[in-house]
């Protein structure tokens, strides 16, 4: 593990919601507060209308809700594990429990942050790292485990 | 053996693209079969698929959700075109597929 690519305050374990929409405002607010979005409405409205073009509910229980966007401040990611799983029109129609909500600043040309998602995109296809990341509900266990 | 080579993009170019690599070298591992895929994706196009891999390879996949740059290069080419979802949801399948497809040539 060379860098943290998941930072502490950006996961949350335990997630109390009934849908989609819930998770993507909560997450999200979650970034808010840790001052990675500039403004959650329309951060939050960008998301969803991209969620509604194709759904990114990937399969395996897992969904990687993004958006690039020029209310992002800094580019991140936010990891939760929620308390029950949730319908996300996923590829091999799974219910969903562990969302990644990827933000990316808009002017983001430097590949940094875009190598990183990248980097995770490709992660999730390992079974390994699903495998441990689904394994645990320890807080300090769920965030080495996501580490990449 | 078969060599196969495949070039993977989606529409927003942040993470269908990878995963759709991801599985693709993930199953062609499983079935000890050689492939290179190029991303074209929101950092552009990375790991490019050289003229003599092109030339070497017994199959190509298309795993995009959108067109393929430089489409031109893979003329006269066995081509298995998919979307990304395919890929990404039934990659083993794709695999055997494309392998199906090379070795009906030879």
């Amino acid at each position: 593990m060379s860098e943290i690519k998941i930072k502490k305050e950006n996961i949350i374990l335990n997630l109390e919601a009934n849908n989609k929409q819930e998770v993507i405002l909560e997450l999200a607010s979650r970034l808010e507060k840790n001052g990675y979005i500039l403004n959650l409405e329309e951060f939050v409205h960008q998301v969803i209308n991209r969620e509604e073009q194709i759904s990114t509910g990937i399969g395996k229980n897992i969904a990687i809700p993004h958006g690039k966007s020029s209310f992002v401040k800094e580019s991140t990611i936010c990891a939760a594990k929620l308390n029950k799983p949730i319908k996300w029109s996923s590829m091999d129609g799974e219910p969903v429990e562990i969302v990644f909500l990827l933000a990316i600043k808009g002017s983001d040309e430097g590949d940094k942050h875009l190598r990183i998602l990248a980097d995770l995109a490709e992660k999730l296809m390992d079974d390994l790292y699903v495998k441990k990341i689904k394994a645990t509900n320890d807080f300090e266990q769920f965030y080495s485990a996501l580490q990449f | 053996m078969t060599k196969i080579v495949a070039v993977t993009a989606c529409i927003a170019g942040l993470a269908h693209t990878y995963m759709a690599k991801a599985n693709l070298e993930k199953f062609a591992k499983q079935k000890n079969i050689e492939i290179k895929v190029e991303t074209q994706g929101a950092m552009g196009i990375e790991n490019k698929l050289s003229e003599e891999d092109i030339k070497e390879a017994d199959v190509v996949i298309f795993s995009v959700d959108t067109n393929v740059a430089d489409r031109d290069r893979f003329e006269h080419k066995k081509i298995l075109e998919v979307g990304t979802s395919e890929v990404i949801k039934k990659g083993e399948e794709v695999i055997g597929k494309a392998i199906n497809m090379a070795e009906g040539e030879k």
